[in-house]
């Protein structure tokens, strides 16, 4: 039902209004308004309103898809549409990763003076990337629709492994890479003012773009799936029509 | 400012700016070659006088 709400034009066409309004704000404000820290090279703690907000949207996407996997695999929900779901989410997951990769990297260049270090973090992000790159390759094997939709949720299970360890990685091991800036556990927050306020509308920003980005490609992965049924229906008529000639 | 803090907000702009209109495109196209929902613009059911066969 909710799924559906979101899915309509007029509800995406809002959503995706807000989030490019929220992305606009995020950039000028980052960019333009927000002060430089002290400590830092010219200008790279600016990478803060974007990096931390698409390392959270890489955590809801990839728990977004195994929430899907695991309401697949269970025989009382399972539904294609929480296989679409499930693609989709991982999809958009994989983009926001490699970008967090590539922001993470512009950051380490101009912070530790190297593009990129074998640090736990960095190593399993990495890792992490690769597995979901997995997952979407294991979904476009070829096979019963229905085997490659059971076969994929495991393997996004299998994924989610690393999640957790990426995502406790900084706390687990002594890493290069500095600990959260906002520690959801404690609610203490390094930034404050208009950082703080620039932070969090980040991290709005980019999950109302996730929702937008993950809606469209559900929506494209349900119309592949009925281009698919019309066409195996068109190619039953034609055989029934050469059958009745 | 260094450059690279500008270059890594255009790289992440571009890129969910490319993956959106890539989405949106794909989308449009598919709904296209798709007939309207509820006709398949092909008669499934067998002509008349050949009720007895089976399909194939």
């Amino acid at each position: 039902m909710m799924l559906r709400r979101i899915n309509s034009d007029g509800a995406l066409r809002v959503l995706g209004t807000l989030a490019l309004l929220g992305m606009i704000a995020t950039v000028w404000l980052g960019l333009f308004v927000t002060p430089n820290a002290v400590g830092y090279a010219d200008g790279t703690v600016r990478l803060l309103y974007i990096h931390p907000p698409l390392a959270w949207v890489m955590f809801v996407a990839y728990g977004m898809a195994t929430l899907s996997s695991l309401l697949y695999l269970w025989p009382r929900t399972r539904h294609p549409r929480f296989d679409h779901l499930a693609g989709a989410s991982a999809e958009v997951g994989v983009v926001f990763t490699g970008l967090t990769l590539v922001s993470g990297s512009i950051w380490g260049r101009t912070t530790w003076g190297v593009w990129w270090a074998w640090d736990p973090l960095l190593t399993t992000t990495a890792l992490l990337f690769v597995l979901y790159l997995g997952y979407l390759a294991i979904r476009n094997v070829p096979g019963d629709p229905e085997t490659v939709a059971r076969r994929s949720a495991v393997a996004g299970l299998v994924a989610f492994l690393d999640v957790p360890v990426v995502f406790f990685a900084v706390s687990w091991w002594r890493s290069l890479h500095q600990g959260p800036t906002v520690n959801l556990a404690t609610g203490k927050s390094y930034v404050h003012g208009s950082m703080a306020w620039t932070l969090m509308l980040g991290f709005v920003s980019f999950t109302l773009t996730y929702i937008w980005l993950m809606a469209h490609r559900y929506r494209l992965a349900v119309l592949r799936d009925r281009e698919g049924d019309e066409g195996l229906e068109a190619a039953l008529a034609e055989r029934w029509a050469e059958a009745v000639r | 400012m260094s450059g690279y803090t500008e270059a890594g907000y255009a790289i992440v702009l571009c890129t969910l700016v490319s993956y959106a209109v890539s989405l949106v495109t794909r989308e449009r196209a598919t709904r296209r070659r798709l007939p309207p929902p509820g006709s398949t613009g092909i008669d499934l059911q067998p002509p008349r006088g050949h009720s007895n066969l089976e399909r194939p």
